[in-house]
């Protein structure tokens, strides 16, 4: 049993952002840019034989800056938290709890995920409603800061190979659409990266057998500070719904979550004027 | 499958409150109002044969007014929800919502429970900080108002039969705690009647596994203190909190449960009777019990005292 810990690289700028408690991994050439870390991943996955005890992760080489975490502290949670299926490592705390779903909130930074995302999933059979998908804390990964055993990548891995083959190969208006440019930032960027990266909330969210032990990212931005309670009563809100059904939670979520946006977003605040 | 829910009764007046749809169950002479309702249950378990596939329940007289249900919603509850272990019916949403679990609620309104409880707890060797323990709305039943299966019942009644064998006894620190008054309204009960009333909640508790099927609680008559009616958001709240922690054990989700119960307390009822305590997890036996401003309803329909014929 080993935990593999891979950070990605592919030239000298990367390198150079590397912790050097995680194993260096380049992806050489980086001859797909436009899949981003998948085509690192895929690589390796292709190449590789997992052993189903260890556990893999693959991380950015911004995975200091987004997390604010080393190599060490991110092993001695794992070692804190011994037995889980999945260690997560997710930034953007206000982006999950104020989203009901990834999906959701990838919908609002990028206009048409949803519909793809429906589509794709109609079409190998796991017919999801985004309106009450949940992901809490513990299903919500963005930058796939995932650590996981292959009972957890062996879903991710066929979910993504069917987005990768209609994406690479099919003729369809699914292809167009996940091949479609976004911005992102002040880059562009295919809206495939996307959908990829969300695949892991979703699989999480699907499995509620694995067990999931994630590492609750402590820092907040300056303007939710104030609300950070409300924060979590929002995920609390979420996991209630899950285990009960009663719409009354979803209700109370949304409102509580118009309130905290209100207070903490001023693009909210100006859109909503 | 059969469900078979009784309503007790003990004389001409509580007969006349009971609901033709349930099967009343008459208990004769009430020989042990010290047991309240617990004398009749136990006949019945001790006398019948329960068959796995039934449904058992045992109401008091009282269950529509608590409740404002009648039989034919409880028949068609459990018929459009199939499959569960358990259904409950409690009546009581403040109670659910600000109290952590039922033996925090149990502990305020009859100081002392809780060591107790930790007492007989420890006899049975489970061991249970109460401080963390949570009762959401699934699994905190007030009034015994609960339909289960066999395999609910009988883990139940294995735990109440160690505590009924305990206090008949009368032979120990514990037992005489148990059998020592304490207030309840302005009437006084032992102990182990709170108790025994509490063993449904901490059994649904310890067993996550038994698919329960909850009567929305929010649904029930508003029976305490109205201040709490304005606060209804905030115990939907406070539930979630505790279902976040017991999925999470991320004790962030007890202090802000802490602290907005708090602020419900204070509001609703706290700032009235100078209670102190930001929680009840310790509260000293002199310390007078929570009121609340309640007529309670039992106290009317309490079961007459017959004097036993074999003393």
């Amino acid at each position: 049993m080993s935990i593999n810990i891979f950070q990605l690289y592919n030239d000298e700028a990367s390198k150079e952002l590397l912790d050097p408690g995680f194993l260096a991994f380049e992806i050489r050439g980086n001859p797909r840019p436009d899949w981003r870390e998948y085509w690192g991943i895929r690589g390796y996955f292709l190449e590789h034989v997992l052993e189903e005890d260890s556990h893999y992760g693959f991380f950015l080489p911004l995975f200091k800056t987004q997390t604010h975490l080393t190599a060490e502290k991110a092993f001695s949670f794992i070692e804190k938290n011994p037995g889980a299926d999945v260690y997560t490592f997710s930034p953007f705390v206000v982006d999950s709890a104020c989203y009901l779903n990834v999906f959701q909130q990838g919908e609002q930074s990028y206009c048409g995920m949803l519909a793809i995302m429906e589509e794709f999933f109609n079409r190998i059979d796991i017919p999801i409603d985004f309106k009450v998908l949940i992901n809490d804390f513990r299903t919500t990964v963005f930058c796939n800061y995932i650590v996981a055993k292959p009972a957890f990548w062996r879903t991710w891995f066929a979910i993504a190979e069917r987005i990768f083959n209609i994406a690479e190969h099919e003729k369809s208006s699914l292809n167009e659409r996940l091949n479609a440019v976004t911005k992102h930032g002040h880059s562009l960027m295919q809206i495939k990266v996307f959908v990829i990266e969300r695949i892991a909330s979703a699989v999480l969210a699907l499995t509620p057998d694995l067990k999931v032990a994630n590492y609750l990212m402590p820092l907040l931005p300056r303007l939710y500070y104030p609300c950070r309670d409300e924060l979590r009563m929002l995920n609390a809100l979420k996991i209630a719904y899950m285990t009960s059904q009663r719409e009354h939670y979803l209700r109370d979520y949304f409102s509580l979550r118009e309130d905290v946006l209100s207070r903490c977003d001023p693009d909210f605040r100006k859109n909503t004027a | 499958m059969k469900v078979n829910i009784f309503q007790l009764f003990y004389d001409k007046k509580s007969r006349k409150m009971l609901d033709p749809g349930f099967t009343p169950l008459e208990v004769v002479g009430n020989p042990r109002p010290d047991w309240r309702e617990y004398w009749a249950i136990r006949k019945y378990f001790l006398k019948n044969t329960l068959r796995e596939s039934d449904y058992y329940g045992f109401l008091s007289p009282l269950f529509k007014e608590k409740t404002g249900l009648e039989s034919r919603q409880i028949f068609s509850f459990i018929a459009d929800n199939p499959g569960g272990d358990v259904y409950t019916f409690s009546p009581s949403f403040p109670e659910a919502a600000c109290y952590l679990n039922v033996f925090e609620h149990g502990n305020r309104c009859h100081p002392g429970m809780i060591p107790i409880m930790e007492e007989f707890l420890d006899i049975l060797e489970i061991r249970i900080d109460f401080s963390k323990f949570t009762n959401d709305f699934r699994s905190a039943v007030f009034c015994n108002y609960i339909i289960a299966k066999p395999i609910f019942w009988n883990k139940w009644f294995t735990i109440t039969e160690r505590l009924f064998h305990i206090a008949e006894r009368n032979d120990s620190q514990l037992a005489r705690l148990l059998n020592k008054k304490t207030e309840y309204h302005k009437a006084s009960l032992s102990m182990k009647v709170f108790i025994i009333e509490r063993i449904t909640s901490l059994l649904l508790a310890l067993l996550p596994d038994l698919k329960v099927f909850d009567f929305d609680i929010q649904s029930m008559p508003w029976q305490v203190n109205s201040n709490y009616f304005a606060y209804r958001k905030e115990m939907v709240q406070l539930n979630a909190l505790k279902i976040a922690y017991a999925d999470s054990f991320d004790t962030e989700y007890l202090r802000i449960y802490f602290a907005l119960r708090a602020r419900v307390l204070q509001h609703c009822e706290a700032m009235e009777c100078n209670e102190t305590y930001i929680n009840f997890f310790q509260v000293e036996e002199s310390v007078t019990p929570a009121e609340s401003d309640e007529e309670d309803p039992d106290l009317p329909w309490a079961p007459p005292r017959y004097e036993n014929p074999t003393t």
